[in-house]
């Protein structure tokens, strides 16, 4: 409290506490709304971030889960597929093994005895040919070819000739 | 106030007791940190690789993953061996809770697996038990038929159907014992089997697998599974022709039985100029699939009457004498097919010519024995070495031995392989003791020297013999036997191929050319007339040989009959032994029963294995014609076809054109035999009876048949054949036939050579 002493060579009252003056300030109104659309635009801005962050998070942790499941069930599945494999190989070698007993040599002679009633060939009845001159293949040349062709076929045949000379 | 408050507060020391208990409970918070650091320092680094071991047995799973058995095929890749996944019944009792169940199981799965009722009852009553086995080895079928009955009945607690492995022998017994056969645990045990045990075995391979507490896989984040593939074991590619097998085995089997050889029978057949084994064949045998049924009748039904102990030593001993690859594993005395070596080693010294002559008197008195040619009280007089060869005698053989001497005998009897194992890559080869054989200071004694000159009294196996025999034929190489061609990776890729061995060159290529012309001689003339086959210039040496030692100790009177020889003698390729052991007929000489094994053998084998008769001008005339077709053809022109392809005809009835003919058209007859021709409709039922040819010679075979109004076709035969009897005919004495119809008769000779 401000103390007035006349008198009094120092005025003690300066160095009293003072209330602030309060100064009306005038609020300017434009400035203000830009700021509240700011504002407004840069929640929106962030909501919509921490959405798509969200979205993308749960997808990407949805599509962690959905291959690890589809891995999941994609082993389970060889494992199966490998378990009927080795099912139907040891299936394979006993059908196999009943074939080759069918039709071993054995089999095979006794049915062609006993059932159908044959025989071994006798040596008599085996024809020997003896051929002087060994066997040779002879190719036919096509005479039907006309001027043209046969002279296609001459440089076909020249130059075919030539490349083996190079090589 | 609240000054002084503050002050009486912070002005307040700990008092001695409080710093002691500080201290007290500060030493015991470093105790206790620092014995946690000492048992973690201890677990963490002084017992780190036990606990890290132990954490990872809990952690993780380790389970085998089997190999898969390499197959065996024959030279034809031919499987004769393989393996596939079989699958094995395993109960767990003490998830049984009920006496339902128990009898369910007992009275269902009996029935369903085929296993005694009470066993499986009694199994069940095991409640301590997780582990029973109730079938091992069960197929795809029957596995896939349990599985749903385990799902219907929900006993998936009860049973488990692990996966195990069975091996599989297609061909049966089809060269089971070379073969050999794989146990339970399918490790090979014998045969080729137990001896190419690491090539056919592959390595295992591991599954490691991380677990939870429970045992069970982890979840999806933590879960890791890391496998080893195991390695398939390899195969092996035989040299063994199944086909030639089957000829051998057939062949031998009938030998067997017709002889009632009652120590087992043997074959081999080789290539000479290769040492490479194209079949080997033990007869009486058994299957791999079932290696433990006894297959003989006389052992099963000597078994019936033993019991016991006694039993189960007798069932061991037959078991293992049904294993035995006889070729391999068994010794004889070689007996005259020896002669063949001491011939050689003679013309190879030049101690023999083969001008060289002999004088057999029946027997020869060496030092103070006499030692009895087999012609004995007869002999064979004066003989060059080629009849004496042919006529197997030993006092000329006496003769050769002694001008050869212990020394040389003894380089030879070396040389042909015959002092120690030939090296077969099989299981079972004889150990070679110094017992089974002379030695040189042995030989100096010369009635050992003479008797071994014709092979008694000593013993070889038989491998020694072919691959012996092999050498002579081939121009003098010693080969070493083989009967794996090639290794093959799981991809079928050859790891390895086996290229022919000589061994050394024992004699010289002329010596061996003489040698096969004196042996060709011996089948056409001499005691291995009924190893002959036209077209095939066929040479060999018969041996009966006497089983000595066990004769004196049983005083039985067994002897060992074979045949060994090859074929073309121009050009070898194939030589083939033929062994019975201890035949119980009453003639049993290797020339009479072992010798006719061979040429049945060789001439199915010799055609299939591509080599081509070349007939001479002799056995193109003498042989069999194929009947032409005269059916349907007047009567004089059936005549004349026939005339032209020299056969004889006889009509029927009184018709001008032929209805039938009997033989019927491309059937074989004999070089003029009689074609039977039917030309009326009621004559069409006329028949004859087969004879009895048995014992007949070849002239009163041919008389029996004309009268019988049947043709017979003559097997067996050499070229000359007056002294050959008929042993067998293709149909039965006393069968009702048509008239005309062709008997085939083997004619054997009976001549009592060694």
């Amino acid at each position: 409290m401000a103390v007035t002493r006349g008198t009094e060579a120092y005025d003690l009252s300066l160095f009293e506490e003072r209330p602030a003056k309060v100064v009306k300030l005038e609020a300017n109104k434009r400035l203000q709304k830009e700021k509240q659309r700011r504002e407004a635009i840069q929640s929106a801005m962030n909501t919509i971030a921490t959405l798509c962050i969200a979205a993308l998070a749960v997808t990407v942790m949805g599509m962690m889960i959905m291959s690890r499941v589809r891995l999941t069930e994609m082993d389970s599945k060889i494992k199966s597929m490998e378990k009927h494999l080795v099912e139907l190989q040891s299936e394979k070698v006993r059908l196999n093994d009943e074939l080759a007993s069918k039709t071993s040599t054995k089999s095979v002679e006794e049915y062609a005895y006993n059932v159908l009633g044959m025989q071994k060939i006798e040596s008599s009845q085996i024809e020997y040919i003896e051929s002087k001159n060994s066997d040779k293949a002879v190719v036919s040349e096509d005479t039907n070819k006309n001027v043209l062709e046969a002279a296609g076929s001459a440089i076909v045949k020249f130059f075919s000739q030539l490349a083996y000379l190079f090589e | 106030m609240a000054y002084r408050e503050k002050e009486k507060v912070t002005t307040k020391a700990p008092t001695r007791q409080m710093w002691r208990r500080s201290v007290i409970v500060l030493v015991l918070m470093l105790l206790f940190c620092i014995s946690i650091l000492g048992k973690l320092s201890l677990i963490q680094i002084v017992e780190a690789d036990y606990w890290r071991e132990k954490a990872v047995g809990q952690q993780m799973s380790d389970s085998t993953i089997s190999p898969k058995r390499g197959t065996i095929y024959d030279s034809k890749m031919m499987v004769l061996a393989q393996s596939a996944t079989v699958w094995t019944v395993i109960m767990s009792p003490y998830n049984i809770k009920q006496e339902s169940t128990r009898n369910k199981i007992a009275d269902e799965l009996s029935k369903l697996l085929d296993v005694d009722r009470e066993k499986l009852y009694k199994k069940t009553l095991k409640t301590n038990s997780q582990y029973e086995v109730v079938k091992a080895k069960i197929e795809y079928p029957l596995a896939k038929t349990l599985s749903q009955w385990i799902d219907d009945n929900k006993l998936g607690t009860v049973f488990r159907i692990i996966e195990d492995y069975k091996r599989y022998y297609p061909m049966n017994n089809l060269a089971s014992a070379i073969l050999g056969f794989t146990g339970t645990d399918n490790n090979g045990l014998y045969g080729l089997e137990a001896y190419y045990e690491k090539t056919l075995a592959g390595k295992p391979g591991r599954i490691v697998t991380a677990k939870n507490g429970w045992g069970d896989d982890l979840d999806i984040k933590l879960r890791f599974e890391k496998t080893i593939g195991a390695q398939d074991g390899n195969s092996l590619m035989l040299t063994i022709d199944s086909t030639v097998q089957y000829y051998a085995e057939k062949y031998l089997e009938i030998a067997v039985k017709e002889n009632m050889t009652s120590n087992r029978g043997a074959v081999i057949i080789m290539d000479v100029n290769t040492g490479a084994i194209i079949a080997m064949a033990t007869k009486g045998d058994f299957d791999p699939n079932e290696p433990m049924v006894i297959v003989d009748p006389g052992e099963q039904e000597k078994l019936a009457l033993l019991a016991g102990d006694e039993k189960s030593a007798a069932v061991k001993k037959a078991l293992e004498k049904q294993w035995t690859n006889k070729p391999i594993s068994d010794y004889y005395d070689p007996g005259s097919v020896y002669k063949t070596f001491t011939l050689a080693a003679a013309l190879e010294e030049g101690v023999v010519t083969e001008n060289s002559h002999f004088y057999c008197k029946g027997g020869l008195q060496v030092g103070d024995r006499f030692i009895k040619c087999h012609k004995y009280p007869l002999s064979h007089g004066s003989q060059n070495l080629a009849q004496a060869i042919s006529n197997s005698c030993n006092p000329a053989f006496i003769e050769i031995g002694q001008k050869l001497g212990g020394s040389l005998f003894f380089k030879y009897f070396t040389g042909f392989g015959f002092n120690g194992r030939t090296g077969v890559d099989m299981l079972g080869e004889s150990k070679v003791t110094e017992s089974l054989y002379f030695s040189e200071k042995n030989l100096e004694n010369v009635i050992n020297l003479s008797v071994a000159s014709f092979g008694q009294n000593f013993k070889v196996t038989p491998i020694q013999i072919i691959t012996a025999m092999s050498a002579i034929a081939n121009g003098g190489k010693l080969m070493q036997p083989y009967v794996v061609q090639q290794i093959l990776d799981s991809n079928g890729n050859v790891i390895s191929n086996t290229e022919p061995i000589v061994k050394r060159q024992v004699i010289s290529k002329e010596t061996s050319k003489k040698i096969s012309t004196m042996l060709e001689n011996s089948v056409r003339n001499g005691g291995g007339k009924n190893a002959y086959i036209p077209g095939y210039r066929m040479a060999g040496k018969t041996g009966t040989s006497e089983k000595t030692d066990q004769n004196i100790k049983n005083k039985t009177n067994d002897v060992v009959a074979s045949f060994a020889g090859y074929a073309p003698a121009d050009d070898p390729k194939y030589a083939i032994l033929v062994l019975l052991d201890e035949p119980q007929v009453s003639i049993r000489y290797g020339g009479t029963i072992s010798a006719p094994v061979g040429q049945r053998i060789m001439a199915e084998a010799l055609p299939y294995l591509g080599v081509e008769p070349k007939y001479t001008d002799e056995e193109k005339a003498a042989m069999d014609r194929t009947t032409p077709n005269v059916t349907g053809k007047k009567v004089s022109v059936a005549q004349t076809m026939l005339k032209n392809s020299d056969l004889k005809y006889q009509v029927v009835g009184s018709g001008e054109t032929v209805i039938k003919q009997v033989p019927a058209k491309g059937e074989s007859i004999p070089r003029y035999g009689t074609v039977v021709l039917y030309t009326e409709e009621g004559t069409l039922s006329q028949t004859t009876t087969v004879p009895d040819f048995k014992g007949m010679t070849m002239n009163q075979a041919n008389i029996a048949a004309a009268n019988h109004k049947i043709n017979i076709q003559m097997n067996g035969l050499g070229m000359s054949s007056s002294e050959a009897k008929a042993s067998t005919q293709s149909i039965e004495a006393g069968k009702k036939v048509p008239l005309g119809t062709v008997v085939k008769v083997n004619f054997v000779y009976e001549d009592r050579i060694e």
